[in-house]
């Protein structure tokens, strides 16, 4: 676990560079769209009031923003590196081009490599007394890891929740005084080879990656009401290629996953089920795509271009009701999908049960209604929060990974690797670390 | 002969799969886009490196003998390419207002080989010669567009004929000499002053001459004494001698004089208003003789 969390160290430690210099880019990849926003971070005096907990909106704002088409990204993984890097190319320049700067670090969300969610638990003596930092390190480091897969990479390390002999549910046990210390983490992996391509990607693009988060997380982050958050609830990022869930309690995410299903899978019905080209079925939908059917829409006729017509006389539409029967299944499919994995988390444990469907295909018309239907549970569509600066054009759903991630980066939760690793686990890190250092900067 | 079927003009085709545009930027200029877009890249290229190239250049021009030389020359060729135009030729020098003595004697002054370039002439230089001859008042040179350098002058007007020792000079009214006479009869019109310093006390003559405008018959000159006062001289030998302050009042006093009782017509040889509060005649020699006889017969005692 060790090098795991040196990438991630690294990683956070850039991120802590970049927000101090200023200007720090946040990446959404994407399976239908790639967003960059640019931030710029005002000194500390605009968020010196540590006691409201809204990701202070004021101790940032965003000078740039772009979307691009996304290319060569599928179920939130790249496929073609080359096409991603083009794509990321042009969000970039764009971004950078509004904003009249030059970012050097991103911070960037990820929706595939088929996250997996893991409760661990370790417990320690307390040293002397009274929990120090070096305790929480130790305790973190003491916690039971499960073989999750050689291949596989921690995305996410969240302390949870701290125990102090028999007294739990505290959030920063430093100071405290007590004999036992134990500790609830959440440990998100994925696999590591998307993870290797995407860093990959962006190392082409000559970009550096200050942070990487999971987009389901992110989404939560802005798309979930503070007391949501609190008192326990799942945001479900609806994308184009695949649809994240996360589920929040007490202002951490408890669990992570992800259906490799989105919008992208509608538009594929469409194209198969009325014969259009994959442009024109993207635009159906857009444009008249539904899931609940009344009997106004049999007689709402939509006309589907015929690119082999050769008269105006040789139409062709398609009432909205057939749309719709196109559609429905395969959100029912999606929808179903999210409530077993929900259903696996023990979702239905925690004190409320809000659900909030976020992303791109969340805005379907009626969505909502069948939301609650399936999943069962109060449902509402969540937009992102509103930040400085944001244009209005990306203040929708579509955007709360985005907007999650600039507001992850102004606030960042604390994880594992943010802890003092014990001594006697060090080994050569130090050395490593001095000879990196060399390496990256001479 | 038509044909049954209708053809359409245009059949709209749409192809399956348009290539799309794709608006990436290409590596190399995504880079420079980012280096552009870097700190202190911008002020470098856009201000330091003309700045530098502008100073490397310059410097490279002079420190090089032959170089330079041979801009120079290029520059001289390009100067006398145009200063050979003949459009810019001077054919001659027109003075529209002016006597003929002045103009001949700007004629003399002026030292230009006709024809001449415009361009190679100093029209400030020749304003300045025209300008220092002591006739002219104000000189303005200007070429006109038919290759003629035309000479405005305005001419000093001579308002009174000056005496100094030996040699005559015409005054305009603020006293400087327009001219040197040879003869006081030259111009016989004027008024004549005498004496060292009179040409400093123009305005003060003038006055007097205003002044005495009822014995202008009779008056010679004006006498400047000691550079301080003056005198009057009339026909006859006659002076009036003013005092050096309230000259034009005491002038006055004769004037009335004159008019009311004719003292000028009067035997006498001088009358000394130096002192107002006391003037002073002195009757000639014959006329003193003839009071003397009077004063006997009358009385039967010399005086």
């Amino acid at each position: 676990m060790i090098d795991l969390f040196e990438t991630q160290r690294d990683m956070r430690h850039r991120r802590e560079a970049a927000v101090k210099r200023g200007t720090v880019a946040v990446l959404d990849i994407g399976s239908s769209k790639i967003a960059c926003l640019v931030l710029q971070f005002v000194p500390e005096a605009a968020n010196d009031r540590t006691d409201i907990t809204i990701p202070s909106m004021g101790s940032f704002r965003v000078t740039g923003v772009a979307t691009t088409r996304s290319r060569g990204v599928q179920f939130g993984e790249i496929i073609d590196m080359n096409e991603t890097e083009r794509a990321v190319r042009t969000v970039v320049q764009g971004a950078q081009k509004m904003a009249d700067t030059r970012v050097d670090h991103v911070i960037v969300s990820f929706a595939g490599g088929r996250p997996r969610s893991y409760g661990l638990d370790g417990i320690v003596d307390v040293e002397h007394g009274e929990v120090s930092e070096r305790d929480i390190g130790n305790v973190l480091a003491n916690c039971d890891v499960p073989p999750f897969g050689q291949d596989r990479k921690a995305l996410h390390a969240l302390p949870v929740n701290f125990t102090l002999d028999h007294k739990t549910g505290l959030n920063d046990p430093r100071g405290q005084i007590g004999v036992k210390l134990a500790v609830d983490m959440h440990m998100l992996t994925v696999s590591g080879v998307p993870v290797e391509n995407l860093l990959e990607c962006l190392r082409r693009c000559d970009l550096e990656v200050a942070g990487l988060s999971f987009s389901g997380f992110v989404s939560g982050v802005s798309a979930l009401m503070e007391d949501e958050q609190k008192l326990g609830a799942a945001v479900v990022d609806f994308g184009g290629g695949s649809t994240s869930i996360a589920v929040f309690i007490r202002k951490h995410m408890i669990y992570g996953d992800a259906v490799r299903m989105g919008g992208d899978h509608i538009t594929n019905d469409i194209c198969q089920g009325l014969r259009v080209s994959t442009d024109v079925a993207e635009r159906i939908k857009t444009l008249h795509g539904g899931l609940l059917a009344t009997s106004a829409d049999d007689r709402d006729l939509i006309e589907v271009p015929n690119p082999m017509a050769q008269w105006e006389t040789d139409r062709r539409t398609v009432t909205r009701a057939e749309l719709i029967g196109v559609m429905r299944p395969r959100v029912e499919e999606i929808l179903e999908e999210v409530r077993a994995r929900l259903d696996a988390s023990g979702f239905e444990h925690l004190p409320t049960q809000r659900i909030v469907l976020t992303g791109g295909s969340s805005q379907i018309p009626g969505l909502e209604d069948m939301a609650s239907r399936i999943l069962g549970r109060q449902t509402r569509i969540g937009k992102p929060l509103r930040v400085q600066g944001l244009p209005q054009a990306a203040t929708g759903p579509a955007f709360s990974a985005a907007v999650g991630l600039a507001l992850h980066a102004s606030q960042p939760q604390d994880e594992c690797w943010d802890f003092e690793v014990p001594s006697d686990r060090l080994g050569t890190r130090r050395i490593r670390r001095a000879m990196r250092w060399f390496r990256e900067n001479w | 002969m038509s044909t049954l079927v209708a053809t359409r003009k245009s059949t709209q085709v749409v192809a399956l799969s348009a290539p799309r545009r794709d608006p990436a930027p290409s590596k190399m200029k995504y880079r420079l886009q980012r280096l552009w877009l870097r700190k202190y890249v911008r002020p470098v290229v856009q201000i330091w490196l003309p700045v530098l190239g502008i100073a490397l250049f310059v410097w490279l021009l002079g420190s090089n003998d032959a170089l330079r030389g041979a801009v120079q020359q290029k520059i001289d060729d390009v100067r006398a390419s145009v200063a050979a135009r003949p459009e810019l030729t001077i054919e001659s020098i027109d003075i529209p207002v002016g006597s003929v003595d002045l103009v001949r004697q700007i004629d003399g002054v002026i030292d230009l080989a006709l024809p001449v370039s415009a361009l190679d002439v100093d029209l400030e230089a020749v304003r300045q010669v025209v300008q220092n001859l002591s006739a002219v008042k104000s000189a303005m040179v200007h070429l006109s567009n038919t290759g003629q350098l035309v000479i405005t002058i305005e001419e000093r007007i001579p308002k009174m004929v000056w005496r100094n020792g030996n040699r005559i000079f015409l005054l305009d009214e603020t006293g400087i000499r327009v001219a040197e006479v040879p003869r006081r009869a030259v111009r016989f019109d004027l008024p004549l002053v005498i004496g060292g310093g009179a040409d400093m006390a123009i305005d003060e003559a003038q006055a007097l001459f205003d002044m005495a405008a009822p014995l202008e018959e009779r008056i010679r000159a004006l006498v400047r004494v000691g550079e301080r006062r003056w005198d009057v001289v009339l026909d006859g030998d006659q002076v009036v001698k003013l005092p050096e302050f309230g000259a034009e009042d005491a002038l006055r006093r004769i004037v009335d004089m004159q008019n009311t009782q004719q003292i000028m017509d009067w035997n006498l040889s001088i009358i000394d208003m130096r002192d107002p509060n006391r003037p002073l005649i002195r009757l000639n020699d014959d006329a003193l003789e003839a009071l003397r006889k009077q004063r006997n017969s009358t009385y039967g005692e010399p005086v």
